[in-house]
């Protein structure tokens, strides 16, 4: 791994396109600024790492009962709802 | 829940027939989703028709109190609905009439065709319109899927309303996801500058938003994931994985709970 020091306001760029700007840095932690193109998606480490494991979680496995869910959700679905008037 | 060759009657007959008061529904296994009724005064009129869920999931017949009456419906559970069904020589081009519903008290078999304004509800709602498989490229990939970028959606046989996005680099890859509007009808997805500006939406209409879709073992305990929904761009198919504040969309929505 890479380490450099860096002081507030001072930055580092990479792959010519991103740049990641130390904004301050205090007790409780470093504020950092990213510019970075629109199309380059920058996450908190431990969000992406959760949304990351819910995307595994949602590939089925071959002995997930599919059919027997989507059973489930169209027995579930509304079917008439009472008014007063038409 | 009717079981095969069930005996409904509908006191004030069908639209266009008012004296064919007693049909027979037919649920043959081979023909699923799709169900007969049979005129039982007069065995030569039938019709073909399919539980509206099956055809649409967030449907739902609004229904009179003189109506409601007629049917001593007592619940709004105990309600079955179906759609009259014309299906044309090529089949993929089928349509549900989802104008005159047929509601039928499931406890007693009593039924009415319902007349509901067609400017609302369609005459001929195309069955196949969304079931036809899409390519759609996800130019940032899936969070924790980077490299994939180009997948298939389509829906499994039998599987409205779950649909799969399937990864056309690699078949190996796919995932469970269904449409939000069927889960939550007042679901929003909050869209940033960026998210927005790689989406290109011109109106929010061309919104398609999936979410994906958790099939435990027990598949009444499925969950949908509200933090990291799909938005995509029904008109240039190019999607992207938005992510939301973990605490006010849920990772693992119970799905079945919330009806």
């Amino acid at each position: 791994m890479l380490v450099i020091t860096r002081k507030a306001e001072e930055s580092i760029v990479i792959d010519g396109n991103i740049e990641v700007i130390v904004l301050g840095i205090a007790k409780d932690g470093v504020r950092l600024g990213i510019k970075a193109p629109r199309e380059v998606q920058v996450h908190r480490r431990e969000v992406f790492e959760t949304i990351a494991e819910a995307n595994r979680a949602a590939t089925p496995t071959s002995a997930a009962p599919v059919l027997e869910a989507a059973a489930l959700l169209r027995s579930s679905a509304p079917k008439v709802r009472l008014t007063k008037h038409r | 829940m009717p079981q095969e060759e069930t005996i409904l009657r509908f006191p004030q007959g069908l639209v266009g027939f008012p004296d064919r008061k007693e049909f027979q529904l037919f649920e043959p296994t081979d023909a699923y989703p799709l169900k007969f009724i049979q005129s039982v005064e007069d065995p030569d009129l039938s019709f073909t028709c399919m539980d509206a869920a099956a055809v649409k999931m967030d449907y739902e017949v609004p229904l009179d109190e003189s109506t409601a009456r007629t049917l001593a419906l007592e619940d709004p559970k105990d309600a079955l609905v179906l759609l009259l069904m014309v299906v044309p020589e090529d089949p993929s081009q089928m349509t549900a009439d989802l104008a005159g519903p047929l509601v039928i008290n499931a406890k007693t078999q009593i039924g009415v065709q319902v007349v509901l304004d067609s400017q609302r509800f369609p005459l001929q709602y195309p069955v196949f319109n969304a079931k036809d498989d899409v390519l759609i490229d996800f130019p940032a990939g899936l969070v924790g899927f980077p490299r994939i970028h180009s997948f298939r959606l389509f829906e499994p046989a039998g599987g409205y309303p779950l649909k799969f996005l399937q990864s056309v680099e690699d078949p190996d890859i796919s995932f469970t996801c269904m449409d939000v509007a069927a889960i939550r009808p007042d679901y929003e997805v909050p869209l940033g500058e960026e998210d927005a500006s790689v989406l290109a939406l011109e109106a929010p209409i061309d919104a398609l938003v999936l979410a994906l879709v958790v099939i435990p073992e027990d598949p009444r305990k499925m969950t949908a994931n509200l933090a990291g929904p799909l938005v995509i761009n029904a008109k240039t198919r190019i999607g992207r994985q938005v992510i939301l504040n973990t605490e006010q969309y849920p990772l693992k929505f119970p799905i079945l709970a919330s009806h």
